[in-house]
Formats: structure tokens, C-alpha cells, sequence
């Protein structure tokens, strides 16, 4: 696929452009720690600063929006049965992230769905025809990388985390992540036409 | 690659859609009210490693219960000569008296010999 000039610019105004950015830790260990002390409308606020980064990545990660919201479902069960430890979670971004994870895979292993991908549901936006076309064309290069790929991608670059929150979060190392993001990264240069 | 560059252009993955809200607080909301009993443990603190410990005393007491410890030994072990003077005593008590050399050398028992008729009437018939 060639990269036509302007519809797939290569610098952005913002590392993150998702509109469901979770946005300030403190937020989130507020709600946390809310829940933990027994407040269940704290759980409604846990879920709007962080429902829109959980359902991204769980969409990236099954490539399925039915399994994506069944995955925030699960996320948002699970935390209420754990709610006791939930005053003690240091990182909660990446924490939340990491039960998002488990609640996939443990999805996959339920279901394994072997239908195909429906390619163009990674990202959408822009405004004219063009930008909407070009962004087809980002989701369809997304859809060329594994679900290990994607998930590390979405991570990376729309929750800004670090390797190593990462590696905490998917319960590998740090190397690994980095690796899994550079080959991921060589992947979507080579299916969008990109020079290294 | 400088993180502020992206391939991906300004484009975002689409967001939730807006009926997930309430079907994910209702499941939330079930699993918590399923859960009440967690309620005493917050307030008294306990963790998981909490737990752990109790139950790994738990089975070391339970152990130890079915197990059970030796006995503890009151007496000591008898020496030959305590055992030659309870057997020299046990048969005096059957009214068999050994040798002078077999007697325990401590002291003399002399058997009450308990069927002397000797002074009964009419033994001198």
C-alpha cells in the first residue's frame, strides 16, 4: 500500500490522540481507592475516565467489539470482587490495563474465534472523505499485526506507557515489549509504505 | 522512532458504545453485592498473605493434633537390678522363694507364706 502525501502524516500535535485518554492517575486511585473503602458510586466514575482506554484495548486485542465490551464487563466484575486490595494499587492505568489483559486472554481461551478480522474497526476519524479513507487505511495496516503486536502498539501509543508499565501490565519483560513494539513498528512501516 | 511521531496518523480507536455503561455497572454492581462478606475483612485489614499464614498454622496445629507427640517417658528406663528384684518379688508373691544367692542383695524378703494351715484346728490329727 503506498503512502499518499497528506492523508497519513507522520508528525502529530499530541503523543496520544484518543479521546479516552486516562488521563490523570490520580483520578483513577481516587476511584480505586473509593471502591476499596466500600463506595459503589466510585465505580461509576472509574468507569468514565477509564472505560474509553479499556475498550480500545480490549478491541485491539480480540479484534472483535463484541468481545471487546464483554472484556470491560469482566474488568469492571472482577475489580468489584477484589475490591478490598484495590487501596493498595500503586499504578492504576497500568494496573487496570493488566485486568483488561487477563480478562482477554481468558476470553480467547473461552471462546477462540476463528471468524475474520473485521479490518477497519481499529480507528476511525477524520473528517472529509480523505481523512476518513486514510484512516481506513491505518486500520487495515493495524490489522496486519498480530494481537501481541496490537495490544503493545495501543499501549505505547494511545495509554503512553512505558516498557517497563508494559511489562507489568502483560506479565512479560521489558525486552520483550520493546522487541514485540519494534517488530510491530517494522511491520506497519513496511504494509503502509513508510521508510524506516 | 520519536514517540511523537506516529504512523498511525491522528486517527483513534472508536469508543465504547454508550449501552456498555450500564450493562457494565449492572454486572459490576451483581459481583459486588455477591461479595458482602469481604466487608469485616477490609475493616479488619486483612490481605491475602493473611490468610496464607492462618491456614499454614492451621495445618501445622491440625498435624501435630493427628500425629500427636510422643509420650512422655515418666519413669526411667529399669535397671537390671530393679528388674531382678521385681521378678524375685513377683515370684515370692507365688510363694516360690529362690536360693539365698539369687535374693536381690538390697534387702531379704521372706514370703508371707498365706496357706499355713499349720495352726488350724485340727491339724494335729
Amino acid at each position: 500500500m503506498r503512502r499518499e502525501e497528506g492523508l497519513l502524516p507522520v508528525a502529530l500535535a499530541e503523543p496520544n490522540a484518543h479521546g479516552g485518554d486516562m488521563s490523570d492517575e490520580r483520578v483513577l486511585a481516587e476511584a480505586l481507592a473509593g471502591m476499596a473503602r466500600g463506595d459503589k458510586e466510585a465505580m461509576a466514575v472509574l468507569y468514565d475516565e477509564a472505560s474509553a482506554d479499556l475498550y480500545g484495548y480490549a478491541l485491539w486485542k480480540t479484534g472483535n467489539p463484541d468481545d471487546a465490551q464483554d472484556v470491560v464487563q469482566e474488568v469492571f466484575v472482577r475489580l468489584a470482587r477484589t475490591r478490598a486490595s484495590l487501596a493498595r494499587v500503586s499504578k492504576p492505568r497500568s494496573y487496570l490495563l493488566g485486568v483488561a489483559h487477563r480478562a482477554a486472554v481468558d476470553l480467547h481461551r473461552l471462546r477462540r474465534r476463528t471468524e475474520p478480522l473485521e479490518e477497519s474497526l481499529f480507528l476511525e476519524g477524520g473528517a472529509g472523505p480523505g481523512e476518513r479513507f486514510a484512516a481506513r487505511e491505518a486500520s487495515l495496516a493495524v490489522a496486519a499485526l498480530t494481537p501481541d503486536q496490537r495490544e503493545i502498539v495501543y499501549l505505547r501509543h494511545f495509554c503512553d506507557l512505558s516498557f517497563a508499565e508494559i511489562g507489568a501490565a502483560l506479565g512479560i519483560s521489558l525486552f520483550t515489549a520493546a522487541s514485540r513494539y519494534r517488530l510491530a513498528i517494522k511491520r506497519l512501516r513496511r504494509v503502509l509504505g513508510v521508510a524506516p | 522512532m520519536n514517540r511523537r511521531e506516529s504512523l498511525l496518523g491522528p486517527f483513534s480507536p472508536p469508543l465504547p458504545p454508550r449501552d456498555l455503561r450500564e450493562k457494565a455497572l449492572a454486572a459490576a454492581e451483581a459481583a459486588w453485592e455477591a461479595a458482602p462478606g469481604e466487608a469485616w475483612v477490609r475493616r479488619a485489614g486483612f490481605t491475602r498473605w493473611d490468610w496464607a499464614w492462618a491456614a499454614g498454622l492451621a495445618l501445622l496445629l491440625l498435624g501435630n493434633l493427628l500425629v500427636g507427640g510422643r509420650p512422655r517417658k515418666s519413669a526411667a528406663p529399669p535397671s537390671p537390678a530393679n528388674r531382678e528384684r521385681a521378678e524375685i518379688e513377683e515370684l515370692a508373691g507365688l510363694g516360690i522363694v529362690l536360693p539365698p544367692h539369687h535374693r536381690a542383695p538390697q534387702r531379704l524378703r521372706i514370703p508371707q507364706e498365706v496357706d499355713d494351715l499349720s495352726g488350724a484346728a485340727g491339724a494335729d490329727l
